[in-house]
């Protein structure tokens, strides 16, 4: 009868303050006292107005109690969040207001909003692996280095599998293969290669010498991994045949400079022979241009313009030119 | 002012001098200028030191040649004052040693922007001049492939286009400099301008260029007949040609400039550039073809690049095609102080700090020296930061040895109107 009352009187201060902080922590230690006395009314009283569960006070978290040597795996076994109280590590994170530091791992939503990997150590991968071994078999011995591997498995095809539980298991990203090969394992020649590197464009890569042919245009996985196989094939066979019109093949078509048959050779020449003719008696044409062009001089003026050319111009390259031309024109 | 004399703390230039000369107050060296007025006697032992145009040579030889900076230093300065430096020096020994029977060689000469080409193609005109060649200088072909307001079409040729104004002013001037030579070579054709007007074969280039700068709309093709003439008999022997480009990449690039009905003109419709290049073509003997690369100016292409192969493009490389390169770069120490010297000596620079003697350094700003060759420099972006330290450790070292015309510079404290900071930071 008097607790009702007292809880009545409670109630009425508690509408009057408003549940201010103060009032309210005021009104819960109040409250703590008077639960404990009046459990059985408790429920009825208060209605639905807000949680009254008894707030313990937190004990020692349990990174104090966790030996050095224990298996972590047991404390993060799948993706969870961050969690302070269970991880022993001073970690800091987020911006440090006013020259300060930055807040401690304690009710810090920053740790807890970004991804973790503590599920994921290396102990926690050797267990997965130890678990997939039996569904495994043994990695051939003679394979043992990337050349070998290389040597007899030339063609690497990559796909990717998705697990996900859902409504459905079907994930439209896993029909995409994609087949890498080195051009210098196929049996190809000279013309046979430079025909492949123009028929695939921008698919083949010039520092590692790799053609990568992506497919995704057929819904299965299979399908389009026999269609890379096909696209290969049908590559391969095409580079090697010599059709009526690559005769047509221009100076503006070739993928690197030659010497033989440039503006630059007919021009070295050119001059060349005007300067002998201006000091001697014309010799006779063929003989005069081979001897010419086996001069060591011209020779290395090739090599200068042909360096310049297909390496790009530096400085080192145009001085090199400098001195060939000097020395070409015996300055 | 006068010039500091040797007491009171050196340069590079000036310590060798006090090593060599007894010590004068009286007597004010100017290390950096040499009395040498004569291009073809400059040498290494020249190197870095000024050399004095004379006003007749300033007037007739480069009447559109210099750079319009450097015109306005010489008109500030009354006086032109050209830096003797190895490109230039090069050049020139080459030019000495060549065998004029033999084809023309051609000398590009290249580097970053304001490092110098222009003033070392003037200079080698000037020792082309000197020496009584017959000098064909285009002060910059860039000029002629863009803002033409005039384009005509060409009466001679259907699918050419004239530059009337263009061509008759580039005659005008070539008039001014080669005037001595156009009454003794006579050309070798009939040329016919119109029903009425023609040019008789035997008669003096004179007549023909009076023809090219009175009748404005047969200029062009005078231009063409003109290059024609000297190129066929430049070979006799009676003078030697200088051919001198200056932006020759805008010999095959690309043209700013449109037809009536908004399509682009093609360089070799223009007959200007058609004639230059004609010109650069190395089938004559008897002269040289001196060129220097342009960026600025120059259409199309990145502000970044100077190499030869980047501005003259395919084409213009296999054209050019064998030629000497010759690479220009930014002032060495040496050069740097000659032209600070100068400054000072003309009174440029004015901030007291700048005189100041031994006791302060010459702080060398992280390499950005800007060349000089214009007369009135340019700002270095990154110069205007305050040096961090304004004496250093090393400082009471130097005030004990008076080893160098060390000198503090305040950062952009160097005034005048047009702001010229070079500074140097030396790395101690």
């Amino acid at each position: 009868m008097a607790a009702s009352t007292m809880c009545a009187v409670v109630v009425a201060a508690l509408n009057r303050t408003h549940a201010r902080g103060s009032a309210v922590a005021g009104l819960q230690s109040f409250v703590r006292r008077v639960a404990y006395s009046t459990v059985v009314n408790r429920s009825n009283e208060r209605g639905n107005r807000g949680p009254r569960r008894p707030r313990r006070e937190a004990g020692p978290s349990r990174t104090e109690k966790m030996p050095v040597d224990q298996d972590w795996t047991a404390v993060y076994p799948t993706a969870a969040p961050f969690k302070p109280s269970a991880i022993p590590l001073p970690v800091r994170m987020g911006y440090p207001v006013k020259r300060g530091v930055p807040p401690d791992k304690r009710g810090n939503l920053e740790l807890i909003k970004i991804p973790n990997f503590l599920h994921l150590t290396p102990a926690a991968i050797k267990k997965h692996c130890e678990a997939l071994k039996d569904f495994c078999t043994e990695w051939p011995a003679g394979l043992d280095t990337d050349d070998k591997c290389e040597q007899h498995f030339p063609v690497q095809v990559e796909t990717k599998a998705f697990v996900s539980a859902g409504t459905s298991l079907r994930n439209p990203d896993a029909r995409v293969v994609t087949l890498k090969v080195k051009l210098s394992s196929l049996n190809l020649d000279e013309h046979a290669r430079k025909k492949m590197i123009k028929l695939v464009g921008e698919r083949y890569c010039k520092e590692t010498d790799t053609l990568t042919i992506t497919t995704d245009s057929c819904p299965l996985e299979k399908q389009n991994y026999d269609y890379a196989m096909y696209l290969l094939t049908v590559l391969y066979h095409e580079s090697w045949k010599v059709e009526a019109w690559e005769a047509e093949k221009t100076r503006a078509d070739m993928e690197e400079y030659d010497w033989e048959g440039s503006t630059s050779q007919k021009n070295i020449l050119e001059t060349l022979l005007r300067m002998r003719v201006a000091g001697e008696a014309e010799e006779d044409g063929s003989v005069a241009r081979k001897e010419l062009l086996g001069r060591p001089e011209v020779q290395e003026y090739r090599d200068s313009v042909t360096r310049l050319k297909n390496e790009g111009e530096s400085e080192s390259s145009m001085l090199q030119y400098r001195e060939a031309v000097k020395k070409l024109l015996s300055l | 002012m006068q010039v500091r004399s040797v007491h009171s703390g050196s340069g590079l230039q000036l310590q060798a001098v006090a090593m060599e000369t007894e010590p004068h107050p009286a007597k004010n060296l100017s290390v950096f200028r040499t009395t040498e007025a004569d291009p073809a006697r400059h040498s290494e032992q020249h190197a870095a030191q000024y050399y004095t145009l004379s006003p007749t040579h300033l007037r007739t030889v480069f009447p559109h040649g210099l750079p319009p900076r450097f015109q306005m230093q010489v008109k500030t300065f009354n006086e032109g004052c050209v830096m003797v430096r190895p490109p230039a020096l090069e050049i020139i020994s080459h030019l000495k040693k060549a065998d004029y029977s033999k084809p023309a060689l051609h000398y590009l000469l290249y580097g970053a922007t304001g490092c110098g080409k222009t003033m070392s193609l003037c200079h080698v005109l000037h020792y082309c001049s000197t020496q009584g060649w017959l000098v064909l200088h285009i002060p910059d072909a860039h000029l002629w492939v863009k803002n033409c307001k005039e384009l005509l079409p060409s009466s001679s040729r259907p699918s050419r286009f004239d530059q009337p104004v263009q061509a008759s002013q580039w005659l005008q001037n070539f008039k001014v400099t080669n005037d001595h030579f156009l009454s003794k070579i006579k050309t070798t054709r009939r040329y016919v301008w119109t029903k009425r007007e023609r040019t008789e074969e035997g008669r003096p280039l004179a007549e023909l260029v009076e023809q090219g700068v009175n009748r404005v709309k047969s200029s062009s093709d005078v231009v063409g007949a003109l290059l024609r003439e000297l190129r066929l008999q430049a070979g006799q022997g009676d003078f030697r040609l200088a051919v001198a480009v200056d932006g020759v990449n805008a010999a095959w690039g690309k043209t700013s400039l449109k037809k009536e009905d908004k399509s682009a003109v093609l360089l070799e419709e223009l007959t200007l550039i058609h004639n230059m290049r004609k010109m650069l073509n190395n089938d004559w003997c008897g002269g040289a073809i001196i060129t220097a690369l342009s960026q600025t100016g120059s259409l199309y292409t990145s502000r970044l690049s100077y190499l030869p192969q980047e501005l003259l493009g395919q084409e213009g490389f296999d054209k050019m095609d064998p030629f000497v390169p010759v690479p220009v770069s930014n002032y060495t120490e040496k050069e740097f102080e000659s032209c600070y010297l100068y400054y000072m000596d003309r009174n440029w620079l004015q901030h007291p700090n700048s005189k100041c003697e031994s006791g302060s350094r010459l702080e060398k700003r992280q390499g950005q020296v800007q060349e000089n060759s214009t007369g009135a420099g340019q700002w270095c972006p990154g110069a205007g930061r305050k040096p961090q330290r304004s004496l250093t450790p090393g400082c009471t070292r130097n005030v004990a040895s008076v080893s160098g015309l060390k000198m503090l510079l305040l950062g952009h404290y160097l005034m005048h109107a047009f702001n010229t900071v070079m500074l140097l930071q030396l790395v101690p």
